[in-house]
């Protein structure tokens, strides 16, 4: 059952206006199912028709909904129709069959026209994937005022399934051609790879806060370092914003400041809140802790990476830390901000053997560390975008955790 | 005509020598084999079942057997090292015993179809019966290796695989449709959209297995604290786990149990409750409160910890599964004497005045089928 070409074209246009219902968000890029579309509409009319359709989808109900500005609109329905109508003009200049024969019909795909249109559409998708890409990646930089070229670097991973959907829409157009009554078989497929897309990526969402929960509880039992992983995390991220480090550092950052301490969870809670000297064997129980958290998030096979960074964290710029005494440029960035901010956290909170510093007295600490045990450039910017002030005053322990702490150390409070 | 040949949907006139067809989707099949994805319980799921039954009907079932068979092999062999013996013999059976029931589908269908329909009755039929199969003849393997009962296993793996299979099946009826005109060259728009696919599930199962491990090794560590406790979550989750299939429960609730069986003394290793002992109410519950992950989790969490204070109000479900997490943790107590000094009771003891006898029986009786020695519960 073939349509004519202009109901074919009715047909795209209409599910393109409802594809907005099926898109899912990715890191930074939503993936709309009008994409397809619109490159089906490439090989049932040609340029001009897959221009129509992106036309069509640009602006969703959503835009309108949410009262969007009207240059991002603008920017939108201009993007889209200049990639589609790019990817056409590339189809069919690498000499792609437009399937639209005359008005009454489609004739479809057969096999004299391959491997021709093989390659058309193989420029197509390619042209269309990497122009999606640069001219979003640009929109983005501009109205987020981020860099370019960090925008383009984040959208990579989905560069697969912007190269495998138009040929999905392909796949589409000469299933209209040969019998439309079919054409519903694709909402399974792509319903179904959206549900998967979006359950992930909402998952993935809300690990930093599933890890800052988990590591929260488990560090409830010393009132003294309660809340620790997560003010480090916050002063890390501070200190890597002012050092613009682009997205996946930051999250790598995120991850290995909350599981910095991992070690330490099995140092005995007794040798932690000990408010005397301690003996060698438990200084060599906290000594041995970077070393132990770096052996478990190494464990979690996408935090591996961040094994380095968890185990470096009480190394010294200067050498002469542990586990490794490695020194400068050795010792990873990422180590490197752990450090400081650890410190200054410890330095702010009450502890078994010493009451909180003041601010400005653990700023002039980090500054007598400078060289020795910390980077100084990372200190120069801890002070001067003055982190640590407006992160949060987690520092000022909460009621609780001073009545914890007095409990603790057997004052009657 | 023989059983072999039955019924086969090619055209009279082919767009390209069947030769072509036949290395096409030899190679189609080999690299959709090549990326099946491995699930943390042992078996994997692929996609390339939606071309292996399109195979068995454009090709008829003499070809169809050796690409199927040979591809899926070359791929075991491409990929050393990640499978044993009997899983690779595992892999075969099933793909072997699910194009044997496709070719008795089209058998049937030559039969007792009128021509008229045939093509279209076989294009919907036989894709379907193929998957199908494949599902069964997993769970199959699944029962002997751990006596769980099939039906079960069935109805709780249909509920989380139904969305692959019909796309699968989607696939399959799409590059059907679209072979004849465009030949093998309709192989490459659909292992895309199978790739998709495939890769999407991929990315749902990575992020859940980071969860788990995460949660894991989070409670490792904090299980450092008393070497007396050092890996009871872990073992309490693979008995959970063990009880709860047994059971027969669905998947997504084993994974649930599972999760709070990891986590229900993490009040104890946390140092918020003063006392590791069951007698007392836990407090597990309350420092996940507000999670997303843990949302589904904090029901069985809050039976763990012995919240039936007036107005708690507990799903059955939730009550079995609290009661499948004490019964576990006891066991592993039962077995461990340093286990059982840091608990100084029972956590079933806790959970049990809540559940009702019916739901208790079921439970125990799951238990003591597997083994596990169980406290006496009122």
């Amino acid at each position: 059952m073939t349509p004519a070409w202009s109901t074919a074209l009715v047909l795209v246009i209409v599910a393109a206006a409802l594809s907005e219902f099926f898109s899912f968000e990715l890191p930074n890029f939503t993936v709309v199912l009008a994409y397809p579309l619109a490159m089906s509409a490439v090989v049932l009319g040609g340029p001009a028709a897959s221009g129509l359709v992106a036309a069509v989808s640009a602006i969703t109900v959503s835009d309108l909904m949410k009262r969007r500005p009207a240059p991002i609109l603008a920017f939108n329905l201009l993007s889209l129709v200049l990639v589609s109508c790019l990817a056409g003009w590339t189809y069919v200049l690498l000499g792609g069959r437009v399937i639209t024969t005359s008005v009454e019909g489609l004739e479809s795909l057969n096999v004299d026209d391959f491997p021709t249109t093989l390659v058309a559409m193989v420029g197509c998708a390619a042209v269309s994937a990497i122009a999606n890409l640069v001219v979003i990646s640009f929109g983005i930089s501009l109205y987020q005022r981020r860099s370019f070229r960090r925008i383009l670097v984040s959208g990579f991973p989905i560069m697969p399934t912007q190269l495998a959907l138009p040929f999905v829409g392909f796949l589409m157009a000469q299933v209209l051609a040969i019998n439309v009554v079919a054409l519903p078989l694709f909402i399974f497929p792509l319903v179904v790879a959206r549900q998967f897309y979006q359950r992930s990526t909402a998952l993935r969402e809300a690990y930093a806060d599933t890890v800052r929960s988990l590591v929260g509880a488990l560090e409830a039992k010393d009132p003294y370092t309660r809340g620790h992983s997560e003010r480090v995390a916050d002063y890390a991220l501070g200190l890597g914003r002012a050092l613009m480090l682009d997205d996946a550092t930051m999250q790598s950052l995120e991850y290995a400041a909350l599981l910095h301490d991992l070690g330490k969870l099995a140092v005995p809670g007794a040798v932690l809140t000990k408010p005397d000297a301690l003996t060698k064997s438990e200084v060599d129980a906290i000594r041995e802790h970077p070393a132990r958290g770096a052996s478990m998030v190494a464990r979690i096979p996408p935090l591996k990476d961040l094994a380095g960074y968890v185990g470096g964290h009480h190394e010294w710029y200067g050498g002469g830390g542990y586990p490794d005494s490695i020194a400068l440029a050795e010792i990873p960035l990422i180590a490197r901000i752990l450090a400081v901010a650890d410190s200054f956290d410890a330095m702010t909170t009450t502890r078994a053997y010493r009451p909180a510093l003041d601010r400005e007295h653990a700023i002039s600490q980090l500054e007598g560390g400078v060289g020795t045990q910390f980077d100084p450039e990372l200190v120069r910017i801890f002070i001067e975008h003055r982190i640590g002030w407006s992160e949060n005053a987690a520092f000022l322990q909460t009621p609780d955790d001073l009545l914890a702490i007095a409990i603790a150390q057997g004052v009657e409070s | 005509m023989s059983w072999a040949t039955a019924y086969v949907l090619a055209p009279a006139a082919p767009a390209e020598a069947i030769g072509v067809t036949i290395v096409w989707i030899f190679v189609s099949t080999l690299l959709l084999d090549l990326f099946d994805i491995s699930l943390p319980r042992g078996d994997s799921i692929g996609v390339s079942g939606a071309l292996c039954s399109t195979a068995l009907l454009y090709l008829g079932p003499l070809m169809a057997f050796p690409v199927c068979l040979v591809s899926l092999a070359l791929a075991y062999m491409l990929r050393p090292g990640e499978r044993s013996a009997r899983w690779i013999t595992n892999g075969l059976a099933t793909r072997f015993a699910s194009l044997l029931s496709g070719t008795l589908t089209m058998a049937f269908i030559a039969v007792a179809v009128a021509e008229v329909h045939r093509d279209t009755v076989a294009v919907v039929v036989v894709p379907a019966v193929f998957l199908f199969s494949e599902l069964l003849m997993t769970q199959l393997e699944m029962t002997f290796s751990s006596g769980r009962p099939l039906g079960r296993l069935i109805r709780g793996n249909l509920v989380v695989q139904a969305p692959l299979l019909i796309a699968e099946w989607s696939a399959a009826v799409l590059l059907l449709i679209t072979l004849e005109g465009m030949g093998s060259w309709s192989l490459i728009p659909v292992v895309a959209l199978l790739l998709l696919i495939r890769q999407s599930y991929a990315l749902l199962l990575d992020i859940r297995e980071t969860y788990r491990t995460t949660v894991e090794v989070l409670v490792e560590a904090a299980e450092g604290q008393d070497s007396r406790l050092a890996g009871h979550a872990e073992r309490t989750a693979a008995i959970a786990r063990k009880i709860a299939m047994h059971i027969g429960l669905h998947v997504p609730q084993v994974e649930l149990i599972s999760y709070a069986a990891l986590l229900h003394d993490v009040d104890a290793i946390s140092g918020v409750r003063s006392s590791p002992d069951q007698k007392m109410a836990g407090h597990s519950s309350a420092l996940f409160e507000g999670v997303d992950f843990f949302a589904d989790v904090l029901p069985i969490l809050r039976v763990c910890d012995g919240d039936f204070s007036d107005g708690a109000m507990h799903e059955e479900k939730d009550l079995l599964a609290g009661l499948v997490v004490a019964l576990a943790s006891d066991a592993d107590a039962a077995e461990s004497n340093d286990v059982a000094a840091v608990h100084a009771g029972s956590l079933v003891a806790r959970v049990s005045p809540g559940v009702s006898s019916g739901t208790k029986a079921a439970v125990v009786a799951a238990a003591l089928s597997l083994g596990y020695k169980i406290p006496a519960i009122s």
